[in-house]
C-alpha cells in the first residue's frame, strides 16, 4: 500500500473510529446501570450514537481507498496549496485565549486582556505604537466597565485585594 | 387573538426596544460590511449582552444584528467583490461587474432594498403560518416528534457537509457531547471522568460560541485573510448610475418577490440555509429575470435574487424553531440560546406558557424590517465604502476578548471559557476537514430532547405497539418522505456553477 496515496478521509475516519472505540471502552466505567427502570438503559443512547459514528468512520476510511478520491483529494491540495496560510497567526490568537484563561485569575481579566491585547496588535505589526497602547488599553477597560454596568463581575485577581 | 396581539404590542412597544432595533440594525451593518466578520460573529459577541434584558429585548437585539449583519454582508460583496460569507457569494456575481462599471451606489440600493422586503415578507410569512403549525406540533405525541427530531438531523447532516457521511457524522458528535452530564432518567453522571464540572451539562452558550463564532475567527486567521482590500472603483457617469431608480424598483420588483418565496420556503426546511437560498433564487431569476444574459455579468436582478434569497431564509427559519424547537441553522442554534439563557423551553409549549413573549418578538422582526429599509439606504449612501477598509488586524483580536468576557459573564466560571476555547479548536479542526459545524450545533441542541422522546416513545411502544400504526405517525413519516425528496432536488438544482 503506498501510504503517501492515502488521502485526509482515511485519517478522518481513522479517528471517528478511534473516538467511537474509546468511548464505547469506558462507558461502563462512566456510565452506572440502574435497575428497576422501565425506560432503555443509561448506557443505550451512546452506544448507539457511538456505533454509529464509528461505522461511518469506518465508511470514510473506505471511501479514501477509491481512486477518484484520492486523485480529488490531491487536486484539492494542490488548490488549497495555492493560498496563504499562518500557523503562527493561528498559534498566537490561541495562545492569547490560554493566556487569557490562565492569567485571568491570578492577574484579573482586564490586564490579562490589556497585555494580551498589546501583544497580539505589536505580532501583527499595527504601528505607530501609540495606537497599540490606546487601543490595547481602552477597549479592555471599556468592556470591563460595560459588563459592570450590567452587573457582571469579571475576574480581579489580585486586583481585588487592592481595589477593596 | 386580538387580546393576544394587543399584548404583544404591550411587551414590544417600549422605549428600550424601540431604541435598540436602530442602534442593533446599524452595529449589525458595520460589522457584516467588514471583510472578513461575518454574521454569526457579530450575534456571538451579543449573546453575552442579552443576558440582562427582557427576552423580547433580547431576541429583538440579536435579530436586529443578524438582519444588519446580512444586509451589511452584501456591502463588502458588491463593493471589493470579497463576500464575507458564502450567503453573499451569490450577491457579488452580479453586484462586483456592477460596481467596476461605476454602478456601486445603484447596485449597493438594489441590494438593500431587495434585503429588506425580503426579510419582511419571510416574517409577514412567520407570523401567518406560525400558530398553525404550533397547533399541530401542539397534539403530536412522542414518536411523531422524535420522527421529526430525527428527519430534522438527517437533512442537516445531508445538506450542510460536502460529503453526507461527514454531516451525519458531525450530527452525531454533537448529540454525544450533548450526552455528557446527568442521565435524564437516573440522574446519575454519563462520562465526567471524575471531573466535578463535566457532571452537569455542557453549557449551551460557551459550545456554541466556541464552535461558531471562536472556530471562525481561527479559521480566518489561519488562512490569512487579516487584511481588508481597498476598492478601486471608477465613479458613476451619471447621477442615476449612483442611485436606485423608480424604474430599477419595478424591473427589479417581481424578482425580488419570486426570491422572496424561494428564500422564505429555504429558510422553512432545517438544514438548507441563506446559501441556499441567495443561488437557488439567483438561478431561478435566470429563467425568469427580464435580462437573463446579463445575470451573472453585472445585473440588478441578479442582485437583488441574490439578497432576497437570502435575507428572507432569516425569519422562516424561526418556524421550525418556534413551532417544533428545531433550531433551522446556526443563526437560529444562536437565538435559541439567548431565549434558554432567559430560561424558556422553546418550542409550541411557549405559545401556550408565552403566547404575547413570542408575537413581541414576532412584532420587533417587522419593525426591524421597515426601519433596515431607510437605515440600509442611508448607510449604503454615507458609510459604505469605509466600512469596507477597517482591517480586521485590530477587529479579531477584540473579538476574542469580547467572547472571552462575555462566556464569563453568561457562565460566571473559569471552566466556561475552558470549554469557549476547547470547543473554538474543535469547530476549526472540523472545518479544516470538511466537517459541518451546522450540524454538530443542531445535534448537540437535539440531542437531549431526542433522548427524551426516545425514552418516552420505547415506553410508549412497549405498552402499546400499535401506536405506530396510529394515522397521525404515517401521515408524520410520509410528509416527511416528501419534505426530503423535495429538498433533495432544490439542492440539486441550486450547486453554484
Amino acid at each position: 500500500m503506498n501510504l503517501q496515496k492515502l488521502n485526509a478521509s482515511f485519517y478522518q475516519g481513522l479517528f471517528l473510529v478511534v473516538f467511537a472505540l474509546f468511548f464505547i471502552a469506558v462507558t461502563p466505567a462512566q456510565i452506572d446501570l440502574y435497575e428497576g427502570s422501565d425506560a432503555l438503559s443509561p448506557r443505550f443512547i451512546p452506544y448507539i450514537v457511538l456505533t454509529i459514528i464509528g461505522f461511518f468512520g469506518i465508511i470514510l476510511i473506505l471511501q479514501s481507498f477509491k481512486k477518484e478520491n484520492v486523485e480529488t483529494q490531491q487536486e484539492n491540495e494542490s488548490e488549497e496549496g495555492k493560498g496563504q496560510k499562518s500557523l503562527r497567526d493561528l498559534l498566537i490568537f490561541i495562545g492569547v485565549c490560554i493566556f487569557i484563561l490562565l492569567a485571568s485569575e491570578f492577574i484579573g481579566y482586564t490586564f490579562a486582556a490589556i497585555i494580551a491585547l498589546i501583544a497580539t496588535l505589536i505580532a501583527f505589526k499595527v504601528r505607530p505604537l501609540y495606537k497599540v497602547i490606546l487601543i490595547g488599553v481602552i477597549v479592555p477597560i471599556l468592556i470591563e466597565l460595560l459588563y459592570r454596568a450590567l452587573e457582571i463581575y469579571l475576574p480581579l485577581g489580585f486586583w481585588e485585594n487592592i481595589l477593596y | 387573538m386580538m387580546d393576544l396581539l394587543l399584548e404583544a404590542f404591550k411587551e414590544f412597544f417600549i422605549l428600550e426596544n424601540l431604541l435598540l432595533i436602530p442602534l442593533a440594525l446599524i452595529a449589525g451593518q458595520i460589522l457584516g460590511a467588514i471583510p472578513g466578520m461575518s454574521s454569526i460573529m457579530a450575534i456571538a459577541i451579543v449573546i453575552p449582552f442579552t443576558y440582562g434584558l427582557s427576552p423580547v429585548t433580547a431576541v429583538t437585539l440579536l435579530m436586529s444584528f443578524y438582519k444588519g449583519g446580512l444586509s451589511g454582508g452584501s456591502i463588502a460583496s458588491i463593493l471589493i467583490g470579497t463576500p464575507g460569507t458564502a450567503a453573499a457569494a451569490a450577491t457579488s456575481l452580479d453586484g462586483y461587474p456592477l460596481a467596476k462599471e461605476g454602478k456601486a451606489g445603484k447596485a449597493l440600493e438594489t441590494a438593500q432594498i431587495a434585503s429588506a422586503l425580503g426579510s419582511l415578507f419571510s416574517d409577514i410569512l412567520l407570523i401567518s403560518i406560525i400558530g398553525f403549525m404550533a397547533q399541530i406540533a401542539l397534539n403530536m405525541t412522542s414518536p411523531e416528534l422524535l420522527l421529526i427530531v430525527v428527519f430534522a438531523m438527517l437533512t442537516v447532516g445531508s445538506f450542510t457537509a460536502g460529503n453526507p457521511i461527514k454531516g451525519f457524522a458531525s450530527a452525531l458528535l454533537g448529540i454525544f457531547f450533548s450526552l455528557l452530564g446527568p442521565d435524564p432518567t437516573t440522574g446519575l453522571p454519563r462520562y465526567s471522568f471524575g471531573v466535578l464540572e463535566l457532571e452537569a451539562k455542557l453549557d449551551i452558550v460557551p459550545v456554541l460560541l466556541g464552535v461558531l463564532a471562536l472556530s471562525e475567527v481561527f479559521y480566518e486567521v489561519y488562512y490569512k485573510k487579516m487584511q481588508s482590500k481597498e476598492g478601486h472603483l471608477p465613479v458613476p457617469k451619471n447621477k442615476s448610475d449612483g442611485r436606485m431608480t423608480w424604474q430599477d424598483f419595478k424591473d427589479t420588483g417581481p424578482t425580488t418577490f419570486q426570491s422572496s418565496v424561494i428564500g422564505a420556503f429555504i429558510g422553512m426546511m432545517p438544514g438548507l440555509g441563506p446559501t441556499i437560498g441567495a443561488f437557488l433564487s439567483h438561478s431561478a431569476a435566470k429563467r425568469t429575470a427580464k435580462d437573463p444574459e446579463k445575470l451573472g455579468k453585472g445585473s440588478l436582478s441578479g442582485v437583488a435574487a441574490a439578497e432576497a434569497g437570502n435575507n428572507a431564509v432569516a425569519g422562516a427559519n424561526l418556524v421550525p424553531l418556534f413551532s417544533f424547537g428545531i433550531p433551522g441553522d446556526a443563526e437560529a442554534a444562536l437565538v435559541l440560546s439567548a431565549l434558554m439563557l432567559h430560561g424558556l423551553t422553546v418550542g409550541p409549549q411557549l405559545f401556550v406558557s408565552d403566547g404575547p413573549l413570542v408575537y413581541g418578538i414576532f412584532i420587533s422582526l417587522i419593525v426591524a424590517d421597515i426601519v433596515l429599509i431607510f437605515l440600509g439606504l442611508y448607510m449604503v449612501r454615507y458609510f459604505a465604502k469605509p466600512l469596507t477598509k477597517i482591517s480586521t488586524r485590530y477587529l479579531y483580536p477584540t473579538v476574542i476578548i469580547l467572547m472571552l468576557a462575555g462566556t464569563f459573564g453568561v457562565t460566571r466560571s473559569m471552566f466556561g471559557l475552558m470549554v469557549l476555547v476547547a470547543f473554538g479548536l474543535i469547530g476549526f479542526v472540523m472545518k479544516m476537514n470538511g466537517f459541518s459545524v451546522p450540524a454538530f450545533i443542531i445535534g448537540f441542541i437535539l440531542g437531549a430532547p431526542l433522548e427524551g422522546w426516545l425514552q418516552r416513545s420505547y415506553v410508549m411502544v412497549k405498552n402499546d405497539a400499535s401506536i405506530l400504526l396510529k394515522p397521525s405517525f404515517i401521515i408524520t413519516a410520509l410528509i416527511l418522505i416528501g419534505i426530503a425528496i423535495f429538498m433533495k432536488k432544490v439542492s440539486k438544482k441550486s450547486v453554484p456553477e
